[in-house]
């Protein structure tokens, strides 16, 4: 690659061909505010603040400037240093701080240049005092009055093939907002005579929709995005218990992301020291979602040997990120059969805990609260979803629960009752929030291990965090199951949790199953790969990023590809790149914590969900082949999708 | 051999753009012809909506055919696809039949298009292409610029009308070195005169008859992003657009003040943050000026810097060039 010579403060640096000043300055760790470029998006030159100084040429923002050969930069002149001021002092005025309610108050990135800068933040009036606050669904909260308009946001929900947003009005009446008018306002609203975006006018709003991915929530520099809070629901629970019974569940990705959060590296693995936090915090149950990962494993591989077997329509699509299926039943239902109906892996931890542990505990289900830790706002969505939800009078009639009969021995007065599997979602930013609120520091834990029964995982669950672990975590089962079902001639034994032994091995003797599949690994939007798997080869392809998706669905619309499995993750990088994961998150990071996830997998024993005693007892012991007492507790089913838009909070 | 010679008679000529980026029309031909790109266009733009401009309009009424044929011209010489007219709505539905017929008759590869708003910002080249791609109307960051990537990402050569208007009396060789000045403002309707392009300002006030004299002061270059001048400072050439607005000076300046601030803090597009907040911010500090008579001189001189300085385009830039040049040409002296 070409390179050329430049001078920065009258030092010289190196550059790439068309790289900007900017990147060069960041690279070499010089310090330039900036807060609209984010490395996933374009540059859109808009914040003002990464100005320096070109010889003979001005006052440029380094974000848009190409490095060119001999130029001579500088970074802190007297007049950069007072307009970079003005221009903050601006964007202050355009920001409320709510410092004591932000979840970013450790790392904001506009109060550490305030304090770079000798910035009065107050010296231009609030502008954006009264503007309201607006909830999407019921995951995404979007604080207008600490929007600072840069539109990261718009763009990034863009790249996501949904279109959510939009600049509305013009200058300094520029909102950025979701598209339309909220739920249960009529008349037609200021906002929508819209002189800038004239392609927006067209009433056509009912044709977006939020899938909750989050992703706005990580690309925006300034707080005003985030998920629905629960943390405080939940900090009040451990405060005040009532009778309840508190079980965290922590999801394969915030492992190794948290650690951000406590000052550690990108890819740190804070498992034990998780498993601490969550007693230290007062939780009396401390489980790993990674166990529920295995049981989606188990049964989404069934469907895929499946669909093989029976020859059914192709392809399958995953279905354990709830941003991908909000994404098919609402922009593509014509695909919505296609989805396995695996519940994702803490919906099937969640019914597991309020039926077969409440049993173990004693417990009326009503008195266990289940709390999610997730590195997803979309998972707040899904808890909500009337198909998550766990009749109690069905299980004591179906299910195998003598001590919870003992307790409520009334099946007529649960008829009917349903209690949610989860009851409660914190992002990993929160979960963070919550620790450093308690004064607890993650990093000076000692670790502790993970709570069982619940807490024994396979590799497979392990690496659900990354894109491309479903399909292997899949591809690794379904290798068994082919098997089993080619000397059997049934998948009985597996439905069972027989855990049969193949009489036939080809391969190591720690496994039944080929255990890597590479080619379905790494950070590339859209992985295809042919694999061979129980002696049949399948088509499958890996996709990350709903803007992806949307392309892999319009190619299968046209005819254009042809595949047997495929795995969809909303977000770019699958969970380790999630919506609620830490800020900063971008490509570098995601690759580190995916690299880390991996890591886990290569250092466990058991690999394969299909190898986890844990599984294998619930299976054995209490589902004991019952396929309609399987497909209740471990699967979901999918509905077309209105706009469900936003309300003014 | 025909190209050839039309790039050649346009670089011997040496015609500068018609826009207010005083831009040697050859060099930019040559960038859009040298250009890398399956397809490439021209487009001509008709927006209008600097106050104090209306000659695009009288060439429109007068030469509607040699505007066409420059862009012809400009068509043939950069191998472009399409051409593509750019009318604000008033002009667009005064000129939409005359231009359509010549268009028809000539058999030219010429569409017109209607501008969506009669605004300001909007007439910005790369806002212009926005505008016409449906995208919201902002300019684009430069570079790139529209020679390289333009319409829909292909090279594009951009002109205002008179620069067409000005390739056709080249190639027909009767091009004198004239340009269009408007002049308005106090006693005046609004009057156009063809002269030589190098004039002062004086001899072009001249020209009109107008004896300059303390009793007016003079905005040049536009109504709105002009400089404002004194009657001894008229000794100097034009920059930006060829237009003088002549203003009583009586004292009275809230309402002209006041005037330019409200068209920036309204025609501002919204994009980036000096502009956005600045021109809001400037104007409500000029109010509260005008209110109590109290100016805090700092904030007032950070936001001019703000906007000048580090505006993304040329309209935060030069948003405070008549406040700014009025204080210290016509009210200090």
């Amino acid at each position: 690659m070409k390179k050329i010579k430049f001078y920065i403060n009258n030092k010289e640096y190196v550059a790439f061909e068309n790289e900007s000043v900017l990147d060069v300055a960041l690279r070499e760790g010089l310090n330039i505010p900036h807060l609209c470029k984010h490395p996933d998006l374009a540059i859109k030159g808009n914040c003002r603040l990464c100005l320096v100084q070109i010889e003979n040429k001005g006052v440029v923002t380094a974000c848009s400037t190409v490095a060119e050969k001999g130029m001579q930069i500088f970074l802190e002149t007297e007049e950069i240093k007072n307009l970079r001021k003005t221009n903050l002092e601006l964007i202050f005025s355009e920001h409320q701080e709510k410092c004591t309610t932000c979840v970013y108050q450790d790392n904001c990135q506009i109060l550490k240049y305030a304090a770079e800068f000798g910035v009065k933040i107050s010296r231009f009036e609030d502008r954006k005092k009264h503007f309201s606050t607006w909830q999407f669904g019921d995951s995404i909260q979007f604080d207008s009055s600490k929007c600072i308009d840069c539109r990261n946001c718009v763009e990034v929900c863009e790249k996501q093939a949904c279109n959510f947003y939009e600049v509305a009005k013009r200058g300094v009446d520029t909102v950025v907002k979701p598209k339309g008018e909220a739920n249960g306002i009529t008349s037609p609203h200021p906002l929508l005579i819209n002189e800038g975006s004239l392609d927006l006018l067209k009433n056509d709003v009912d044709k977006f929709d939020c899938t909750y991915c989050g992703q706005c929530v990580t690309h925006c520099p300034v707080g005003a995005i985030s998920g629905v809070p629960h943390w405080e629901a939940v900090e009040k629970l451990l405060k005040d218990r009532a009778g309840k019974i508190l079980v965290a569940e922590i999801a394969p990705s915030i492992r190794v992301s948290i650690g951000e959060e406590f000052g550690e590296a990108y890819g740190k693995i804070m498992t034990g020291q998780l498993a601490a936090s969550m007693k230290a915090l007062g939780f009396d149950w401390a489980f790993d979602v990674n166990l529920g990962a295995d049981f989606t494993t188990y049964e989404e591989a069934q469907e895929v040997v499946e669909m093989v077997l029976n020859n059914k329509s192709r392809p399958l699509f995953t279905s354990c990120c709830p941003a991908w299926v909000k994404f098919v039943e609402f922009y593509y239902p014509e695909f919505m059969a296609h989805l396995t109906s695996a519940n994702s892996p803490h919906m099937c931890s969640g019914p597991i805990i309020k039926t077969y542990f409440a049993d173990y505990l004693k417990k009326d289900p009503r008195d266990i609260v289940v709390v999610s830790i997730m590195p997803c706002t979309s998972k707040k969505h899904e808890i909500n979803l009337e198909t998550h939800t766990i009749d109690l009078g069905w299980c004591l009639e179906r299910l195998d629960l003598p001590n919870i009969k003992n307790i409520c021995p009334d099946r007529k007065q649960l008829q009917g009752v349903k209690v949610k599997a989860v009851d409660y979602v914190l992002t990993t930013r929160e979960y963070a929030y919550l620790l450093h609120k308690h004064k607890i520091d993650l990093s000076k834990l000692k670790a502790e291990k993970l709570d069982k029964p619940l807490g024994v995982y396979s590799g497979a669950g392990a690496i659900y965090g990354a894109t491309g672990g479903v399909m292997e975590s899949a591809l690794r089962s379904a290798d068994y199951f082919f098997r089993v079902w080619d000397e059997t001639g049934s998948l009985k034994s597996i439905v069972h949790g027989e855990n049969y032994k193949l009489k036939k091995k080809r391969f190591s003797k720690l496994s039944q199953s080929r255990i890597e599949f590479k080619e379905v690994r790494g950070q590339s939007g859209i992985k295809e790969a042919r694999v061979k798997v129980g002696g049949r080869k399948l088509n499958v392809a890996v996709v990350n990023g709903l803007g992806n998706a949307k392309k892999v669905l319009d190619d299968l619309k046209a005819g254009k590809v042809k595949y047997d499995y495929v795995e969809v993750m909303a977000c770019p990088g699958g969970c380790i790149g999630g919506g609620g994961q830490p800020i900063p998150t971008n490509s570098k990071i995601r690759a580190q914590r995916a690299a880390a996830v991996y890591e886990i997998d290569k250092n466990l024993a058991i690999r394969t969900a299909h190898e986890n005693p844990s599984l294998l007892e619930v299976y054995n012991k209490y589902f004991k082949g019952d396929k309609e007492i399987i497909e209740k507790v471990l699967h979901s089913k999918f509905k077309v999708k209105e706009r469900e838009g936003y309300t003014i909070l | 051999m025909f190209r050839q010679t039309m790039l050649k008679k346009i670089k011997k000529s040496g015609l500068i753009g018609r826009g207010c980026n005083n831009f040697l029309v050859a060099d930019k031909w040559e960038m859009v012809r040298r250009a890398k790109g399956a397809e490439k266009f021209v487009v001509c733009n008709i927006s209008e909506s600097e106050p104090g401009m209306f000659k695009d309009k009288y060439i429109l009424e007068k030469w509607p055919q040699l505007v066409l044929d420059g862009i012809n011209l400009a068509m043939s010489e950069i191998k472009a696809k399409k051409g593509l007219v750019y009318l604000n709505p008033v002009y667009y539905s005064e000129f939409q039949a005359s231009l359509e017929q010549i268009i028809a008759k000539n058999n030219f590869k010429i569409e017109l298009f209607e501008k969506p708003l009669h605004d300001y910002v909007g007439g910005e080249e790369t806002a212009v292409l926005n505008s016409m791609q449906g995208l919201r109307v902002e300019p684009r960051l430069k570079p790139p610029y529209p020679t390289a990537f333009g319409f829909y990402g292909a090279p594009t050569l951009i002109h205002n009308c008179e620069t067409f208007y000005a390739v056709s009396l080249i190639n027909s060789g009767v091009y004198k070195n004239t340009r269009f000045y408007c002049l308005s403002g106090v006693n005046r309707t609004n009057e156009i005169k063809e002269l030589t392009t190098d004039l002062t300002v004086r001899a072009v006030l001249q020209e009109f008859d107008h004896t300059p004299s303390a009793d007016f002061f003079y905005q040049v270059g536009g109504g709105a992003a002009g400089f404002c001048y004194n009657y001894k400072q008229l000794n100097r050439k034009f920059e930006g657009s060829p237009s003088i607005i002549i203003y009583k000076n009586d004292g009275s300046e809230q309402a002209t003040v006041m005037k330019w601030l409200d068209f920036f803090r309204k025609e501002s597009c919204g994009q980036c943050v000096p502009c956005r907040e600045g021109t809001f911010r400037l104007r409500n500090l000029m109010y509260e000026y005008y209110q109590s008579e109290q100016l805090d001189k700092k904030v007032f001189d950070d936001l001019v810097l703000s906007l000048q300085k580090t505006s993304l385009c040329a309209l935060g830039k030069t948003a405070t060039n008549a406040l700014v040049s009025y204080f210290k040409n016509v009210k200090e002296t």
